[in-house]
C-alpha cells in the first residue's frame, strides 16, 4: 500500500493529563491532615512540622517586620486624619480626665514610694517573666494572633500569658524554637477569667467576632458600671491575678436577663515591634488561693460598691466617709 | 496536529513561587486593611493555573495551601484542600484558560480568592473557630479577596504569566518550523 506523501500529520496520541489523579491524591492527603490535626490536640507531629516551618520562615518574618515598621506610623497618621469629631471630643475629655488623674497618681506614687521604702516592697506583681518583641501579626485574616521573637529555646511553652506594659495581651498557643504565636484576648477563641476590680464580681472576658471584648457571665445582681476596671481573677490558673485587662465601656441588661451584657475596652493593643513580657511562672501569691476560689464560687456577684468603699476606708488611717462621692449605680 | 500550550518556563514559575512564599511569610502578616489580608498563595495558584498545565496547577494548589496552613495559626489541611480542588476547577474553567489583560486576570484572581475565602469562612464557622457569619464573610473574606485581586495585578503585569493560554502548533512541542504562529510571545 502506497504511503501518502507530501503531508503528514504528527498526531500526538499521548493524552494530556487532566490533573484528576493528583487532585484525588492531594485531596485525600488534605482531609487526612485535617483529621490528624484535629485529633492530635495541642501537640503532635503536625504541630511539630508547623513549628519547623515557623522556625525556617522566622528570619523572613523579622525582615518583614523591619521593613513594615516605618509604614505602621503612616497607618496611624491616616487613622488619625480620618478620626471623627466624636472621637476627638472623646479624646479631649479623656485628656482632661487623665491630666487630673496624673496629678492624683503622681501624689499617690510619691506616697507609694515612701511606703515601699518603709516596708521593703519590690513591686506590685513581681512577675517572673521573659521579655520579647512582637515581630508580626497573623498571616490569615480570621485569627487575632501575633508572633513574638522568643520560643521554646528561651523556655517558653504553650499557655504562658503575655502582657505589655499596660496589661494582658494574650496567651501563647504555638511555640517553635525561636518564635511563638500569641492568641490575643480579642480573638474569638480567647477566654480569660476576670473580675471587676472594685466589686470583685466574677466573669469571663471573651473576644468577639467584631474584635471587641465582652465580660460574660456577670450576674445581674452584681454592681458594675461604665469605667470600672477589669482585672484577671487568677482563678483559671494561667494568668496572675490582678493584671489589668480593660475598662468597661458599656453595661446593658434586658428585662429577663440573668447576666449583664458588658462590653470592655481593652487596656492595651498589640502593636508591631512592641516589647512584651511572657510570664514564665506564677508564685503562690499571684495564683488564686483556695479561699479566693471558694469566695468566687459563693459570691460570684462580688460585693456592692458601697461595701467595697467602706472596706477600703476602714483600712485607711483617716477614717473619713467618702461613700457620698462614689456612684453606686449598677447599670447604664 | 495537537494542541500545544504556551506555558511559562519552569524557571520563571519557580522564581514566582519563591517570591510568593517569601511575601506570604514576611509581608502578609504585616499588612491588614479593613480586616483583610493578602493571600499570596492564592496568587501563586492562579499563576500556575494561567500557565495551562493542570497537573502543575493541582500540585501547586496543594503545596501552596499547605504552606498557608503551616505558616498561620489555622487548622492544617483546610486551605490545602480548598486550593487543590479550586486550582483543578479553575484550570478547567473558561476563566482559567482564556487570555486577557492583567486587569481582567486580576478580576479572575479576585473572584477565585472570594470563592476560596467564602468557603474557608464557612468551614471555620462549622468548626466553631468563627462565630459570626457576617463578620467572617464581610469582615474578612471580602476584603481579603479584594486585596488579593489588587495585589495580583502587578504579578500578572510583570510577565510571569503568558498573555494568552493556548495556541495551535502543527508539530507540537518546539516552536521551530510550525506553520501557525502562537498567539503569545515565548517567555524564557
Amino acid at each position: 500500500m502506497a504511503r501518502s506523501s507530501g503531508f503528514s500529520t504528527n498526531l500526538n496520541t499521548k493524552r494530556q493529563s487532566t490533573g484528576m489523579r493528583p487532585l484525588i491524591v492531594f485531596s485525600l492527603i488534605s482531609v487526612l491532615l485535617l483529621t490528624f490535626y484535629i485529633r492530635e490536640g495541642e501537640a503532635g507531629p503536625i504541630h511539630a512540622v508547623r513549628s519547623g516551618v515557623t522556625t525556617i520562615t522566622s528570619p523572613v518574618r523579622f525582615v518583614g517586620s523591619a521593613v513594615a515598621a516605618p509604614f505602621n506610623a503612616i497607618g496611624n497618621v491616616f487613622s488619625n486624619l480620618t478620626a471623627s469629631q466624636d472621637t476627638l471630643d472623646e479624646l479631649k475629655k479623656q485628656n482632661e480626665e487623665l491630666t487630673s488623674k496624673v496629678a492624683e497618681l503622681s501624689e499617690a506614687q510619691k506616697t507609694a514610694e515612701r511606703l515601699e521604702g518603709l516596708v521593703g516592697l519590690q513591686s506590685t506583681y513581681n512577675l517572673k517573666s521573659t521579655a520579647a518583641r512582637i515581630v508580626g501579626a497573623s498571616g490569615d485574616a480570621w485569627t487575632s494572633t501575633v508572633t513574638i521573637d522568643k520560643g521554646s529555646a528561651d523556655g517558653l511553652t504553650i499557655n504562658m500569658p503575655v502582657t505589655s506594659s499596660a496589661g494582658v495581651i494574650g496567651q501563647i498557643i504555638e511555640v517553635s524554637a525561636k518564635t511563638s504565636t500569641v492568641r490575643l484576648i480579642g480573638d474569638e477563641n480567647s477566654g480569660v477569667s476576670a473580675m471587676v476590680q472594685d466589686t470583685r464580681a466574677q466573669g469571663m472576658l471573651q473576644g468577639q467576632a467584631d474584635g471587641t471584648l465582652r465580660l460574660e457571665y456577670v450576674s445581674v445582681d452584681s454592681d458594675v458600671k461604665v469605667g470600672d476596671i477589669i482585672v484577671t481573677s487568677g482563678i483559671g490558673g494561667v494568668f496572675p491575678k490582678g493584671l489589668p485587662l480593660g475598662t468597661v465601656s458599656s453595661v446593658e441588661k434586658s428585662a429577663n436577663d440573668v447576666y449583664y451584657t458588658i462590653v470592655v475596652r481593652a487596656q492595651t493593643t498589640a502593636e508591631n515591634n512592641e516589647e512584651v513580657l511572657v510570664i514564665t511562672s506564677l508564685t503562690d501569691e499571684q495564683s488564686a488561693s483556695d479561699e479566693d476560689v471558694s469566695t468566687a464560687n459563693s459570691t460570684p456577684q462580688g460585693t456592692s460598691r458601697d461595701a467595697a468603699t467602706k472596706t477600703k476606708d476602714e483600712s485607711s488611717d483617716d477614717g473619713s466617709d467618702t461613700s457620698e462621692t462614689t456612684d453606686s449605680g449598677s447599670s447604664e | 496536529m495537537d494542541l500545544h500550550e504556551q506555558g511559562m518556563s519552569s524557571r520563571t514559575f519557580v522564581i514566582a513561587a519563591i517570591v510568593c512564599v517569601l511575601l506570604q511569610a514576611g509581608l502578609a502578616p504585616q499588612i491588614s486593611i479593613a480586616g483583610g489580608r493578602v493571600n499570596f498563595m492564592i496568587i501563586l495558584v492562579c499563576i500556575s493555573v494561567f500557565s495551562g498545565d493542570p497537573t502543575r496547577a493541582v500540585v501547586c494548589g496543594f503545596c501552596s495551601g499547605l504552606f498557608y496552613d503551616l505558616s498561620a495559626a489555622v487548622p492544617v489541611g483546610v486551605m490545602s484542600l480548598l486550593l487543590t480542588v479550586g486550582s483543578f476547577a479553575l484550570v478547567h474553567s473558561a476563566a482559567g484558560q482564556t487570555g486577557g489583560t492583567p486587569s481582567a486576570r486580576g478580576i479572575t484572581v479576585g473572584a477565585f480568592a472570594l470563592v476560596i475565602n467564602v468557603i474557608y469562612s464557612i468551614i471555620l464557622l462549622f468548626m466553631g473557630l468563627e462565630t459570626s457569619f457576617v463578620v467572617a464573610i464581610f469582615g474578612h473574606a471580602l476584603p481579603s479577596s479584594i486585596l488579593t485581586g489588587l495585589v495580583a495585578i502587578p504579578f500578572l503585569m510583570s510577565g510571569v504569566v503568558p498573555q494568552s493560554g493556548y495556541g495551535f502548533s502543527a508539530r507540537g512541542g518546539r516552536q521551530t518550523g510550525m506553520r501557525f504562529k502562537p498567539k503569545t510571545r515565548k517567555l524564557k
